[in-house]
């Protein structure tokens, strides 16, 4: 590149002008944008969160509140040597984890007694082994706040979307200690 | 080598043109407007921090989204593009092919980047850069977290479009008459980082799209309370993301091997130790990945292992220092701006590599993790070698894209100052990680240390925006009104410049 015989082009003032134009006014107008819906765009939760919750599959539709009202009791018992865990009566016995059938709507009303020695909690999930997310507001305390031994709560919701679910103790791992019956929708 | 205007065209051609150097301009103004608009950024958090309490940000929420934006500003649009702006321009030139080996791929590489940075300001995230699971699943909200993982999506093949670009440029389209060990170490810098993007960075476009269905709720890679496992993002991620800091530093290093020999007036110390320097590198960037997870609970040996792999980073990096020092050794320096960018980055590389050896241990890394230590420590890096090694090559460039000189006064006052900013905020950082503050923090108690050494790293901020505003000037003034450069010898060295690439095509 001999200087002597080329022509050198040099960047003039409106160049550079013109290039500061442009790239000001991309900055104006996306700030424009990005001033106005600044709120917009952190404005919803992923819906991830939903599903988690179990608000879209197992929810409750509008309109079906069927008006029945249905009431039951429930006992948390433990074997002696604490290996296992059961509703009413131990595994074997008559009346251990009873059944329940109800229809989509219908107002069921859970009354829980802790008959056992260590702590527990109530709640309707859709799957046993993961029993955090409790549906239909269905939850008798929580596992951070439990049931204590001799005390007891009630809950009353309405039944959702139908399908089968159950019935646990959302404290982790009792519900795989067999503290889980079916609580059937249909 | 007038590099921007062989005749006199529109803008519009300058924009949609396909040729290397017009590509190469718009890379270098997307990349410094980022850099102008994510430094703000860092103002604005920088000012926040002077005292405890909520001052300028009103929220926690907000102060998160801006640190995440600086950070994936600055990492992906400034310092990402302005590689390539380099690569762009000097490559072809330096293998001696006419252009890039895909003009128009080049050119789509490019288009990329107005969109996806679109997308990553106007969401505005604010699950910082690393978008960490569980957080960014289940409570980040949309769509702004939605658009930061498309925008990131796509600047990701853009970076696997232009490392093709490069590898075939020099490998397929070089000179018949040069030899692999003839192409100069900026070229050779291209080379290798574009091998570990194409290598390093598919395993984080997987981590990406497994993020975006975790957040839509139809998988649950990361998703504990679905039997996901949030570490093995983490694992994804760096496996992408600590060769990515190779990415950014390798180019640093090659520009700083432009730079050094001309201003010392002596060819380099070693061509081929530089070489094997670069190719070590590339290769010991995929053994330290995990070192950024010591606390998740590795066991002792996978420490032990990514503790070795982490160390053996040092001779690499170590050569190339030694090879910049014995290059100057005994050389007629010009301690023109671009020289005294490339030594105070080879100042500032030193420093933060000592600090990264040091939190290599194990158990140093204990103390020092999620604190202030790591915050100095890669912003030592970025801020104090890439970025130093880049804005020192910007002004290299200037004479020769704009046919003009840029004010040398200026350019000393923008180094001096800068570095001395940079020594305040990040060498404070270090200590005030010792002194156990937590990162990406919004508030924090008012310890009098604390305090004091936040507002140090304060005013260290406020001196290199101030610096950076002269940059600006300096820059805006010159390319219009500065006085015209002599383009065989802008800076004058005097003599011969060492221009490896000529050594068989001297001024035609």
């Amino acid at each position: 590149m001999n200087q002597e015989n080329q022509t050198i082009y040099r960047t003039s003032s409106a160049r550079t002008g013109k290039m500061l134009a442009i790239v000001l006014g991309i900055c104006i107008v996306g700030g424009v944008i990005f001033f106005s819906m600044w709120d917009y765009w952190t404005s919803y939760q992923a819906p991830v969160v939903a599903k988690m919750a179990g608000e879209t599959e197992h929810a409750v539709k509008p309109g079906v509140v069927t008006g029945k009202h249905i009431e039951s009791n429930l006992k948390f018992i433990e074997s002696p040597d604490f290996k296992t865990f059961a509703f009413n009566a131990l595994p074997g016995e008559e009346g251990n984890n009873p059944e329940f059938k109800v229809k989509s709507g219908d107002e069921v009303t859970f009354s829980v007694k802790n008959n056992g020695k260590s702590f527990h909690a109530f709640g309707i999930v859709a799957d046993p082994e993961n029993v955090n997310n409790v549906l239909w507001k269905s939850a008798i305390a929580a596992p951070t706040n439990p049931i204590k031994p001799g005390q007891g709560g009630s809950v009353t919701f309405i039944a959702g979307a139908p399908g089968t679910y159950y019935y646990v103790c959302t404290v982790p791992g009792h519900a795989l200690q067999g503290m889980k019956g079916s609580f059937i929708v249909e | 080598m007038v590099l921007e205007l062989q005749k006199p065209r529109p803008v519009w051609q300058i924009m949609f043109s396909t040729h290397h150097t017009d590509v190469g301009l718009m890379y270098l103004i997307t990349s410094v407007t980022f850099l102008f608009m994510g430094g703000a950024l860092a103002l604005i958090i920088r000012a926040e921090l002077f005292l405890p309490g909520s001052q300028i940000i009103a929220d926690s929420m907000t102060f998160n989204r801006i640190f995440t934006v600086h950070g994936t500003t600055l990492i992906f649009l400034f310092l990402l593009p302005f590689a390539s702006a380099v690569g762009n321009y000097f490559v072809p030139i330096m293998v001696r092919y006419k252009d890039m080996a895909y003009p128009k791929l080049n050119a789509i590489a490019f288009w990329m980047i107005p969109p996806a940075a679109a997308l990553i300001w106007l969401g505005f995230a604010d699950f910082t850069w690393y978008a960490t699971p569980p957080y960014s699943i289940i409570s980040a909200p949309g769509p702004a977290a939605d658009m930061w993982i498309f925008g990131l999506k796509i600047l990701g093949v853009s970076s696997v479009l232009g490392a093709i670009n490069f590898i075939v440029t020099i490998l397929k389209c070089k000179h018949p008459d040069m030899s692999m060990g003839q192409v100069p170490l900026l070229a050779w810098s291209f080379l290798t980082s574009s091998l570990i993007v194409l290598v390093a960075i598919p395993t984080f476009a997987a981590a990406l799209l497994m993020l975006l269905t975790d957040r839509l709720g139809v998988s649950g890679f990361f998703n504990p309370a679905m039997g996901g496992d949030p570490i093995a993002y983490q694992h994804l991620f760096w496996f992408t993301f600590h060769p990515e800091v190779y990415v950014l530093v390798i180019p640093a290093i090659g520009m700083m091997y432009e730079i050094i020999p001309r201003f010392s007036r002596k060819p380099i110390f070693s061509h081929s130790s530089g070489i094997f320097a670069f190719v070590l590198l590339s290769m010991v960037s995929f053994s330290s990945w995990a070192h950024h997870m010591y606390a998740t609970g590795m066991s002792f040996t996978e420490k032990t292992v990514f503790m070795i792999g982490t160390l053996a980073a040092v001779p690499a990096s170590a050569m190339h220092v030694f090879n910049f020092v014995a290059t100057m050794w005994n050389g007629r320096i010009k301690f023109a701006t671009p020289m005294m960018w490339a030594v105070g980055g080879i100042a500032l590389f030193f420093s933060a590599g000592a600090g990264g050896v040091v939190n290599s241990a194990m158990p140093l890394d204990f103390q020092t993790h999620d604190s202030y230590w790591v915050v100095g420590h890669f912003h030592l890096f970025v801020m104090g070698t890439i970025a130093f090694g880049s804005i020192g090559f910007l002004y290299y460039m200037f004479p020769y894209i704009t046919g003009r000189m840029y004010n040398e006064k200026m350019g000393q006052v923008h180094f001096i100052l800068a570095f001395i900013g940079t020594v305040m905020v990040f060498f404070t950082q270090h200590v005030l990680g010792l002194y156990g503050m937590p990162r990406r923090v919004f508030d924090y108690p008012p310890f009098p240390e604390w305090i004091a050494m936040n507002q140090i790293a304060t005013t260290g901020a406020m001196i290199i925006g101030v610096s950076m505003v002269i940059f600006l000037i300096n820059m805006i003034h010159s390319s219009g009104k500065g006085k015209p450069s002599d383009l065989n010898d802008p800076f004058n060295l005097g003599g011969k410049y060492y221009w490896p690439y000529e050594a068989k095509n001297p001024h035609h």
